[in-house]
């Protein structure tokens, strides 16, 4: 009776820890901070001192290419067609990594084009978009529902629909991969984005010597560490994963010599329209000779990437 | 005792089912319920499954210049998720509690900072559930 009273226990113990790991579609060697060693002869205790567990999938949180996009708009660069990727080339990304790779490459560039209102571009971006998303098994992210609407806002020149849907469309595709058996592919998806909207970034900075833009770059130090440390590094053994990593290690090497200083400020709260302004400060400090070799080591890449 | 091991097996599927259910459709809830078309997500979807005291955090960068909208949900009730943000010295910049658990907020940034989102169940009104954060961006 003792026995089947143990047994019992234990189920409960792998029930409660398998809602854990499995729950919100996390995988134990995705996230060993929540996975529990489970003893089939004792219970799980209750949780009673805050454990801290980091987001399923996304401790990381990277910048949309959209949003990187914008800030570059603002900064009043003009559009140049010659900083995107071939749409065409897309026949060319016949492995799974080089996809999902150029699916991120090509939706920062989707998002450029649709934010300069270039219309017939952003149709051909769109088109090799909704192509890789078939080849990478996300094709439900793009559906024709999806692909409707974009081609709606397009005609009626609706930019902020128009971004509206499309940024949706990656947080879908976010989703479905979160769920699978390959978030390493949403991972790629979305280096290969950053890495093109650094690559806007880096060519205008250099050209314009923008103060906005180069401290936008340099303030990517930390999103870069925590892609090669909280994402990527948990997928080295997916196929193309190690290389992207190997590839960004070096970008991270010149990074390492950006200072950031920050300074806190209180912030101020106004209940009635819920907005609190965040007025702390930090400061990044990067010479243009350093800006200039990031710049060339993230053109270095991204050429790897696009080929 | 074949039969208790049949019907925890049976429990044990059927609550995986439900939590990977819930969670599945609380993104899309929390989008459509949180964010209008002035504002961008990120392209992202901030999940954790949280029991009784947990927290669940990641860091992300907001932008100067940019307004943000956070909105956290847990299951298909508003308010019952509790979010704060923190700044890289430990400094809470926001805390949901002190706005009556308000399922969104908007943050407009003066000058590029990262920040630590901190999120946990309100313990009066949820005991377990999976913990979603969206972030937008103002066009």
């Amino acid at each position: 009776m003792k026995s089947s009273k143990n047994i019992l226990k234990g189920i409960g113990s792998i029930v409660l820890s398998s809602l854990i790991i499995v729950g919100c579609g996390d995988d134990p060697k995705d996230n060993p901070e929540t996975t529990t060693t489970v003893d089939t002869a004792t219970v799980t205790e209750p949780v009673k001192d805050h454990p801290i567990q980091k987001f399923d999938n996304a401790i990381f949180s990277i910048p949309s290419p959209i949003q990187l996009g914008q800030i570059i708009q603002k900064s009043g660069a003009a559009f140049n067609e010659d900083l995107l990727n071939d749409p065409s080339a897309v026949k060319n990304y016949t492995d799974l990594a080089s996809q999902a790779l150029n699916l991120g490459v090509y939706g920062a560039d989707l998002g450029y084009t649709a934010l300069y209102e270039k219309s017939q571009k952003s149709i051909k971006y769109m088109k090799s978009v909704q192509q890789l998303s078939t080849s990478v098994g996300i094709a439900d992210a793009f559906d024709m529902q999806t692909i409707n609407a974009v081609q709606r806002n397009l005609n009626n020149g609706n930019k902020d629909s128009l971004l509206y849907v499309i940024s949706n469309a990656y947080r879908k595709a976010d989703d479905f991969l979160q769920v699978s058996d390959r978030k390493y592919i949403g991972s790629l998806i979305v280096v290969g984005g950053w890495l093109e909207s650094m690559h806007f970034a880096g060519i205008l900075g250099k050209q314009d010597k923008s103060p906005e833009i180069q401290n936008m770059v340099g303030m990517q130090k930390h999103t870069l560490n925590t892609m090669i440390d909280k994402m990527l590094s948990r997928y080295l053994n997916e196929p193309g994963v190690e290389d992207v990593a190997n590839n960004l290690e070096e970008i991270r090497v010149l990074f390492d010599q950006v200072e950031i200083k920050y300074e806190y400020t209180k912030p101020e709260t106004d209940k009635e329209n819920k907005l609190t302004k965040l007025k702390s400060k930090s400061t990044v400090e990067i010479s243009d000779e350093l800006f200039g070799q990031i710049v060339d080591k993230i053109e270095e890449v991204r050429g790897k990437i696009i080929k | 005792m074949k039969k208790l091991i049949a019907i925890f097996s049976f429990l044990l599927v059927a609550g995986i089912t439900q939590v990977q259910a819930q969670c599945d459709t609380i993104a899309n809830y929390c989008h459509k319920n949180n964010f209008t078309v002035d504002y961008i997500s990120d392209g992202q979807n901030y999940r954790a499954l949280l029991f009784a005291e947990q927290e669940a955090e990641f860091e992300t960068t907001f932008f100067g210049g940019v307004t943000y909208r956070v909105a956290a949900c847990t299951g298909f009730e508003q308010g019952n998720l509790i979010f704060r943000v923190k700044d890289e010295l430990g400094n809470t910049l926001f805390d949901s509690m002190d706005q009556q658990n308000a399922p969104y907020w908007d943050f407009s940034v003066e000058s590029t900072i990262t920040v630590k989102i901190v999120t946990l169940l309100d313990p009066l009104e949820a005991p377990s559930g999976c913990a979603t954060i969206l972030i937008g961006f103002k066009q």
